[in-house]
């Protein structure tokens, strides 16, 4: 994004508490959570060498990184906290905030079941589901998409360019 | 090799059959993902990215370089239909583009002339790339890591503040990929780092996986959570392409402007194609002839954008072929692809891979004319592809990218990286983060960390070495100055804007 496209939208949004106090939770929650981070990439990279300046060890660039991430995760918690530019978080609501998760966990379940049940038999699950879930279509038509699309998906991957597909547990 | 012998040495390697089919495809695609809501030139490289691993090199590096600018006129076709753009670049082609194709009518020769100005902005790039990057490839040759220190953690800071949004906006998003870079095994002792016991991880998190993540499926989640809500575009016939006279006369100049803002645009580091096609826009609305019709659907304020995007686009293949330094994300997985292939860009690359460094010039040039073939007897094809339902795309799109994170190296760790960045994609978005300075850290940071410890063995460290040489010390300074510059003239507008504010509560 452009500077000129974000001072417009900051002109155009209207007053909305809401909104404003959703931009500091989210702001401040990133923060938050850059600054677990931190304590666990520094926390991990105690055992790795610091080394000296002139022979530095596998350490010292982490250690570097760590430390300016959370100075970094610091700064976004508070300048969340003033939000000076009165910022405004807009987050889908209703109908769409409930197909939008259904989405995303529907994903995260599919790429937990790919190793167990391959490739075949979870991709015609989910893109069945992603078209009854986004498109409301009946059934029969979820299924043969999803079918149809995942033998597509396969010859022109599988075996036109040879690309090795997630395989079943038991195969 | 002599530049014009390395651009004719380039077209032989670029007419092979493997790497014309590889540029046809390269722009095919970029075109349709372009064309595609939400997709953009880098969602698409990086969906091409894992396919590619198994190419020839060359071929391969054609292919995305394809992409990437096939992308950049895909996404200016949507804006003019649709007033959706399809990547950053193509914002200003909402404002008089879509006003030329709905109030005016003229949504078919308005194409015409964007086509035929990215492919004049492009050759126009081409022939300077050609001049250029071997000067710059010398240049190169006296860099140490103290240089590439300098100009690589210079550049991710410089982009960090002319990118838009706050400093933090930026640096947030940069450092958690330059921490993400830092997992697996490093280079120099190959200690393991971060793998948290997992020997998946040791070969560290896969690139592609978290491109098509942050940039594809996030995007894919926000386009089905508004589902239903894409306008249909209106038929765009063949022979109502061509444009007027008047058309022609008007773009001639705006072409030759844009094409050396984007040229000189793409050789900076930053978002360089959408900043010089706002560059452009601004600087036709200054000095066209047309420019009192201005938002009233001027084709100077298309003619010159597009062809400053494009021009960009070619020129930002300068750094990254002859330093090895990519200025903006897609460019950061071109060169990405490269070190997969085991190939060092850099200032030896014209010496060493020849093939892979002029066959790339060359086949821009090839491919920019298949653009042109492409997309006027095409754009029915392009149009068309607008009118798929986001129930039908979002799902085909989601599955091909898995296909691609668990193709490239077969592990289910790649799976779940993308699960991962996708939702931190599109949540960082939301709250205001730019999230290509993440791909670009990814990249680079493992690259600064090997110059940096070369630089301390090297100096038996001295951190004198660091800003001991005169490169280094001008980068150095160059990038303070952009601070300097960026805060006043954001405290200028800050206090304009607050003035007009207290004006309007007065004036109530």
């Amino acid at each position: 994004m452009t500077p000129s496209t974000t001072d417009d939208a900051v002109e155009e949004q209207s007053e909305n508490p809401g909104a404003r106090y959703a931009w500091r939770n989210g702001r401040v929650g990133a923060g938050v959570l850059g600054l677990l981070i931190t304590s666990v990439y520094l926390w991990e990279s105690r055992g790795l060498a610091f080394g000296t300046l002139d022979a530095p060890g596998p350490g010292l660039f982490p250690l570097l990184i760590g430390l300016a991430f959370g100075l970094t995760s610091l700064g976004v918690v508070f300048e969340g906290i003033r939000n000076t530019e009165k910022k405004e978080l807009e987050l889908p609501t209703g109908k769409e905030r409930r197909t939008l998760l259904i989405v995303i966990a529907a994903f995260v379940v599919f790429s937990l079941l790919l190793p167990v049940l391959g490739f075949s038999i979870s991709a015609p699950l989910l893109l069945a589901f992603y078209m009854r879930v986004i498109g409301h279509k009946v059934w029969w038509k979820c299924a043969a998409f999803g079918i149809v699309t995942a033998v597509a998906v396969y010859v022109v991957f599988a075996v036109l360019i040879e690309v090795r597909l997630p395989q079943p547990m038991w195969s | 090799m002599e530049a014009v012998e390395g651009l004719l040495y380039g077209l032989q390697v670029a007419i092979a059959p493997g790497n014309l089919l590889a540029a046809l495809i390269g722009v095919a695609l970029g075109t349709a993902i372009g064309v595609l809501p939400g997709l953009g030139p880098l969602a698409g490289a990086a969906l091409v990215l894992p396919f590619t691993y198994t190419l020839d090199p060359t071929a391969a590096i054609i292919m995305i370089a394809g992409i990437y600018y096939g992308g950049m006129y895909g996404g200016s076709t949507t804006s003019v239909l649709l007033k959706v753009p399809g990547e950053t670049a193509s914002i200003v082609q909402t404002l008089d583009g879509y006003e030329r194709a709905t109030t005016l009518g003229r949504a078919g020769p308005t194409l015409f002339i964007m086509a035929i100005g990215s492919a004049v902005a492009a050759t126009f790039s081409i022939v300077l790339v050609v001049f250029f990057s071997p000067i710059l490839a010398d240049f190169g040759l006296r860099f140490g890591p103290a240089e590439f220190f300098a100009v690589m953690s210079c550049g991710l800071v410089v982009l960090s503040r002319v990118s838009g949004g706050s400093l933090l906006d930026n640096m947030f998003p940069l450092l958690i990929g330059i921490l993400a870079g830092t997992v697996g095994q490093e280079a120099v002792s190959s200690a393991s780092r971060f793998t948290f016991g997992q020997v998946d991880l040791s070969a560290g998190l896969e690139l592609g996986a978290i491109a098509i993540g942050l940039f594809g499926i996030a995007e894919m989640y926000r386009l089905a959570s508004n589902a239903g809500k894409t306008p249909r575009p209106k038929r765009v016939r063949l022979r109502d392409m061509f444009p007027s006279r008047e058309e022609w006369r008007r773009s001639w100049a705006p072409w030759g402007r844009g094409s050396v803002v984007g040229f000189l645009f793409g050789l900076l580091p930053g978002p360089s194609a959408s900043l010089s096609s706002f560059a452009s826009y601004r600087l036709e609305s200054k000095v066209s002839k047309g420019r009192k019709e201005f938002g009233q659907g001027a084709i100077e304020g298309v003619a010159g954008p597009e062809a400053s995007n494009n021009a960009a686009a070619t020129s930002g293949m300068v750094p990254v072929l002859s330093l090895g330094l990519p200025f903006s994300a897609t460019l950061a997985l071109i060169l990405s692809a490269l070190m997969v292939h085991g190939i060092q860009p850099g200032p030896l690359l014209p010496t060493q891979n020849p093939d892979i460094f002029w066959g790339v010039i060359a086949s821009m040039f090839i491919g920019n004319l298949m653009l042109l073939v492409l997309n006027i007897p095409l754009i029915g094809v392009w149009v068309n592809m607008l009118r798929i339902p986001t129930y039908m795309l979002m799902p085909v799109i989601v599955v091909i990218a898995v296909v691609g994170a668990y193709g490239a190296r077969h592990y289910m760790i790649d799976v779940y990286t993308l699960a991962v960045a996708s939702v931190a994609g599109y949540l960082l978005l939301r709250l205001g983060f730019s999230l290509a300075p993440m791909i670009l850290g990814f990249v680079l940071g493992p690259l600064i960390e090997v110059h940096l410890r070369q630089g301390l063995y090297l100096a038996q460290g001295d951190l004198w070495y660091f800003v001991s040489s005169p490169i280094a010390v001008t980068l150095y300074t160059v990038s303070i100055l952009v601070f300097l510059v960026v805060f006043v003239l954001q405290q200028f507008s800050r206090r304009r804007q607050k003035r007009a504010r207290v004006e309007a509560t007065i004036d109530q």
